[in-house]
């Protein structure tokens, strides 16, 4: 009885999900009846979204069961034939037959083409072929007729009629438009075949076959031709002009063009602000992807320090032009240059050109003091600076890839610079404080002019075998540099009662040449010993011989000159540096480890004679041999913390200035006095730096710790005579080391809305001179904490509040009376505003505090800039703007500082307030928005 | 004749391939940055220019990662392969594991998100594929187009999935097609992801690569689609690229 029942129940069911469920069954055959066996049929809705799939039994048989939606599409898939899509409709009973479905045949040559090629240059898109002309070679300059020869499965006759599958190609297009006229024959005679991306055949299509894509025989076939996608090709640029008060002018203006091979740009600047200048964002267009190979001189093993700002402004890549940014004084910039690179397979090449011509003038007050054994010295000078120079810089590069693993890189610059410096004004020294002991009168010039050209090559050869590579580099530097100065000095001694003792007067021109050839060979093999573990060695050669000059001579009363052999030098001099090393590296899941190690040699010639050889005349000749120990280690050691931690040993020689036997009385109260006998100076350097982040709360902490000490240091001896005259000579010292330690941490108290970013540096170290035979030893202790908020409470407004001090406290062994501790303060506060539709308001308020305790010095600069502008023209292209720059004529620059035995300090005056109207164009559209760029935590 | 030849062949070897016990594919998973900054909704058509010309073809040398995917009747491993770096440094981070079972139709996935590690033991996700009328091939396997709405990264993926190969799945844990999936592309380009190498193994029985623990914190699918859907709209509204600390 149960069983009946539950019988009962089931037979009902069935009987309402059939009502609502139906099946469809079929037979899949070819075109010649036999059956497709194993064919895919799949089972869509009219959106063509997946529902169901089979796959057909050995008589080509499939069945789908329970089936609900009204309207459903059918597609079937088998090796070698089209696609076919069948629409269903629900049937009134719960069975739907679809009885024989015939599956045509793709043809044979097309479907060869898609089986052998891997990148498939022919693909089926329901019933259109399509080919893929990158992929057929043809003649340059060759039409689109011969490309079409070359394509399987279309006939192309000798009058041009086209074949496809065997029906006629009666119509083409371009693009889906029609191409002049719709006879296939004009297009294919005149259309290069460069410019073809794609062809496409397909029959001629009714309303149903696009839906469905379903083929319906048609006895004409329609071509359509794709013209490459240009999407590469692009050009943006903008150019800001404004007009001040105060005879102000800027001038900004930036172009590129580009394609998938071409990159042209051009940048200029003109102004007398000194603001709108080069960034980096211009250094980013005005080098294209030129930009990651910009230093291939790269020295090979593992990193030494690295001194960039002690190349000469003639020896300066063109890239770092792009961020000076010394714009105290009076400045004036006019920039020009232009940059080409051709980038194609296996060739890239570039060009650039680079035009400077620079000016500042500068007021400048200076206030030092400075301690000896018994007393000190205040030196208060008044002067006036007046710089320019005009350079023209060429850099060249040509890359040629071999092949994947063969590589070869050459480049050849050249430059030219000149620069005039002039500097006049006073000074005054008092001893203790109050007692004059001398003053200067000073007038000095130079006029500079270098010539420099650099050339490289470099050849990187990888093997087919991960982790096993050889790379070999060359480099030769060569410079002429001529040197004229003019000093001139009126100089009048005091004696301890404050009555004039002498006077001298130096009026001398130096002539100074100097040339200088540096070449550099580098080479490195790498061999992978395990999967993780590899082994490398390096060898590095660099050489620099300098040839110079220095002829002094004496302007007498009547004018005439006479060489002072005394002062005089010719030199030469040759240092020269063999490093081998080998470094054994582990390198696994994100952990990277290494130790090596280098023997460095150092050969030192030199020859210093005065013209007339019995007054001066010595030489160098000093070998060092050294052992330089590395190890490192860098690594991901949890998924968000970063560690990595060094040890190396670096080695510097000495600069040719120190090593020079020449008196340089260009200050006659400073005379300074090279050492030809110095030695290297070895400086121990470890750190560790440490970075956890919480990416999903936008939270991150640092820290970086750093410890170095040096051996063979190279501090000054000094003398001070009766006279006040102090004599100077570099000497090596041992001693000296320096700690620093930064940490950080940023966050958001509201995310997107309000962020807090802190930060703290301090350092301590203790540097070294010799005063009158007595060591004078000097600790400082820098403190620079950091605090920037930001608040943006909506897309129109945006707040950015910063404070950073600088607190430095010096202490000196012998003068502790002297003990200093300078505080600067500064406060910027940025209020950004869109605060009407297309108009916007950016002001800033910077606060600067100087404090010098001990010298009485407490100076306050406040500097408002307000600027409001509106966005004009259609797509928002232009702009005008109206800015007031230091709104309440505050603007000076302050600088503090001590050393060893001197503290210092200077205020430059610098341009103050002035109004601007200003006016910006941008190709692609200004984009004004009230945040900064700034979108790291 | 020859050609021919080779075709008849082609077409035994694949209808031989249904009855195969498992395989191995080797995919190639290239991350395009570039094509995914260039789409960020904040920056201005010029930003977004700048970006093409300065490292545009710094992204030539880049190589992708290496995935394999290793199935059998019961399942499927999908993971990132060992490989040696050229220059002897190693900056990789931990990938993702996809782990699925055929027979119980759950996943085992180890997901990284943002630094944390998920383990996600869930049904294996349903697709809503729209099948598409192209063909291309793929390693010698001719494939269908298939495309699926991401509504987590809002992109458009496609797959390209052969029914020659059996097995319904495919990298990073995609299936549900009658096929195996050979090619997937996130967002026309931002993600490629292409089967190098494949291997079809008949008479042996396949041994899934299994990893020697299996620790993280569980989680379901619509938790980690959460969280991750949060961190992307979070970065947008802050400007700043969601990607750089999240996988694609």
């Amino acid at each position: 009885m149960k069983n009946i029942f539950s019988l009962i129940v089931l037979l009902l069911l069935s009987l309402v999900t059939q009502a609502q469920r139906y099946e469809v069954k079929g037979t899949l055959q070819d075109t010649l009846g036999e059956p497709l066996i194993a064919a895919t049929v799949m089972l869509m809705d009219m959106d063509s979204i997946l529902l169901d799939y089979t796959q057909t039994d050995t008589k080509g048989a499939f069945i789908f069961k329970g089936i609900k939606e009204k309207n459903c599409l059918l597609k079937t898939s088998y090796l070698g034939y089209f696609p076919l899509t069948v629409a269903i409709q629900q049937p009134n009973d719960t069975k739907l037959d679809l009885g024989v479905l015939k599956m045509t045949e793709i043809a044979k040559e097309l479907m060869e083409v898609v089986i052998k090629e891997a990148r498939a240059p022919l693909r089926l898109k329901g019933d259109t072929v399509e080919y893929d002309a990158s992929q057929f070679k043809v003649p340059e300059g060759s039409t689109l007729e011969a490309l079409l020869r070359r394509l399987p499965g279309l006939e192309v006759s000798q009058e041009g009629d086209i074949q496809a599958d065997g029906k006629g190609v009666t119509k083409l297009t371009v693009d889906g438009k029609t191409f002049f006229s719709d006879d296939p024959k004009f297009a294919i005679k005149n259309l290069p075949a460069e410019g073809v991306s794609k062809v496409q055949v397909f029959d001629k299509k009714d309303e149903e076959a696009l839906l469905t894509g379903k083929s319906t025989p048609s006895d004409e076939k329609t071509m359509n031709v794709e013209l490459k996608d240009e999407f590469k090709k692009g050009g943006f640029g903008k150019v800001t002009a404004g007009v001040g008060t105060e005879n102000r002018k800027e001038l900004k203006g930036n172009y590129n063009k580009f394609d998938s091979k071409n990159q042209l740009s051009l940048v200029g600047v003109a102004n007398n602000t000194g603001r709108n200048g080069l960034s980096w964002n211009d250094r980013q267009d005005f080098m294209g992807s030129n930009n990651v190979d910009d230093n291939d001189d790269y020295d090979y093993g593992f990193a030494n320090w690295r001194y960039y700002n002690q190349e000469s402004s003639l020896e300066s890549k063109i890239g770092n032009a792009f961020w000076s940014g010394n714009n105290d004084g009076f400045p004036r910039y006019v920039i020009g240059g232009i940059n080409y690179n051709y980038d194609h397979k296996k060739n890239k090449v570039s060009g650039r050109y680079f035009f400077q011509n620079n000016g500042n003038d500068k007021d400048i007050l200076t206030d030092s003091r400075t301690f000896l054994s018994e007393y000190f010295l205040d030196n208060h000078s008044t002067e006036n600076q007046g710089k320019s120079s005009v350079s023209h810089k060429v850099e060249t590069r040509y890359q040629y890839d071999f092949d994947s693993l063969l590589t070869a890189i050459a480049t050849l610059d050249f430059s030219k610079a000149n620069t005039s410096d002039n500097q006049q004004g006073q000074a005054e020294i008092f001893r203790d404080g109050d007692l004059l002991s001398s003053s200067t009168e000073f007038n000095n010039s130079s006029e500079i002019d270098g010539r420099l050209m650099n050339t490289s090559l470099l050849l990187r050869k990888k093997f087919k075998k991960a982790g096993r590579s050889i790379g070999v580099n060359g480099s030769y530097l060569k410079t002429d540099i001529t040197d004229f100065q003019k000093r001139f000095s009126d100089n009048q001694f005091y004696n301890l009662s404050g009555i004039l003792d002498s006077t001298l007067s130096i009026k001398q021109l130096n002539y100074d040449t100097l040339d200088k050839t540096v070449y550099k060979v580098n080479a490195l093999m790498s061999e992978p010993l395990t999967k993780k573990w590899f082994f490398k060695v390096f060898y590095n050669l660099s050489s620099r011989e300098e040839n110079g000059d220095r002829y002094v001579k004496d302007q007498n009363e009547d004018n005439s000159l006479t060489l002072n052999n005394g002062l005089s030098r010719l030199y030469q001099n040759t240092i020269t540096n063999h490093r081998i090393g080998s470094i054994i590296s582990y390198a696994h899941k994100g952990i990277n480890f290494s130790v090596g190690g280098a023997r460095q040699l150092f050969d030192l010639n030199g020859h210093y004679a005065s013209p007339d050889v019995t007054l001066f005349n010595g030489r160098v000749e000093k070998k060092y041999r050294v052992w330089l120990p590395n190890v490192s280690f860098g690594g991901a050691i949890t998924r968000n913390t970063w560690l990595s931690a060094e040890y190396t040993v670096a080695v510097r020689e000495p600069t040719i200035e120190n090593l020079l036997p020449v008196v340089d009385y260009s200050n006659p109260l400073y005379i300074k006095e090279g050492n030809p006998d110095l030695l290297p100076t070895y400086n121990n350097y470890t750190s560790l730096w440490f970075n956890h982040s919480w990416p999903a709360d936008a939270i991150r902490i640092y820290m970086s710790i750093g410890y170095s000490s040096s051996k063979n240091q190279i501090i000054q001896n000094q003398t001070v005579d009766e006279n006040l005259v102090t004599r100077s000579k570099p000497i090596n010292f041992d001693g000296g080391n320096e700690v620093w330690v930064t940490t950080g941490i940023s966050f958001p108290i509201i995310r997107n809305k309000l962020k807090v970013r802190t930060s703290l540096y301090t350092t301590k170290n203790n540097s070294f001179s010799i005063v009158n035979d007595v060591l004078n030893e000097t600790n400082s202790l820098k403190w620079w904490p950091n605090l920037y908020i930001e608040i943006l409470p909506s897309d129109k407004v945006a707040i950015y509040a910063n404070s950073n001090l600088s607190i430095n406290n010096t202490e000196y062994n012998i003068h502790t009376s002297q003990n200093q501790n300078i505080i600067t303060q500064n406060y910027n506060i940025d209020f950004n505003a869109n605060f009407a539709k297309g108009w916007f308001w950016n002001s800033t308020l910077r606060y600067a505090l100087y404090k010098n305790e001990r010298f009485g010095i407490e100076q306050n600069v406040p500097i408002i800039n307000l600027s409001v502008y509106k966005q004009i023209l259609k797509g928002n292209k232009a702009e005008i703007r109206l800015s007031l720059y230091d709104a309440l004529n505050k603007n000076i620059s302050v600088n503090q500082s001590t050393s060893v035995s001197r503290v210092f300090s200077s205020t430059t005056f610098s341009l103050a307030r002035y109004v601007m109207l200003s006016f910006s164009y941008n190709i692609k559209g200004m984009k004004s928005t009230v945040t900064k760029n700034d979108n790291y935590w | 004749m020859q050609k021919s030849l080779l075709f008849i062949f082609l077409i035994l070897g694949s209808l031989s391939q249904s009855f195969a016990q498992g395989g191995k594919i080797v995919y190639n998973r290239k991350y395009n940055w570039i094509n995914i900054a260039t789409k960020l909704p904040y920056l201005s058509q010029e930003e977004k220019d700048r970006i093409k010309t300065y490292w545009g073809k710094e992204d030539e040398d880049n190589k992708g990662t290496n995935f394999l995917l290793t199935y059998n009747d019961s399942g499927s491993v999908y993971k990132e392969m060992e490989k040696v770096e050229n220059l002897g440094y190693d900056w990789s981070d931990e990938e993702d594991i996809f782990i699925r079972d055929f027979d119980q139709k759950t996943t085992k996935d180890i997901r990284i998100l943002l630094g944390k590690k998920y383990v996600i033991e869930d049904d294996i996700p349903r697709y809503k594929w729209k099948i598409l009328n192209e063909l291309k091939d793929i390693g010698g396997y001719v494939c269908m187009k298939a495309e699926l709405k991401d509504t987590i990264n809002d992109v458009v993926i496609q797959a390209w999935f052969t029914d020659k190969l059996p097995g319904s799945l495919g990298p990073e844990g995609f299936g549900g097609l009658p096929g195996t999936i050979l090619a997937l592309d996130f967002n026309d380009d931002d993600v490629n992801i292409i089967a190098t190498k494949i291997e079809v193994i008949e008479d042996d029985k396949v041994e899934l690569p299994f990893p020697k623990k299996i620790k993280g914190k569980p989680l379901k699918y619509a938790e980690y689609y959460a969280k991750k859907k949060k961190h992307i709209l979070l970065s947008i509204e802050g400007k700043r690229n969601p990607y750089w600390e999240m996988r694609y």
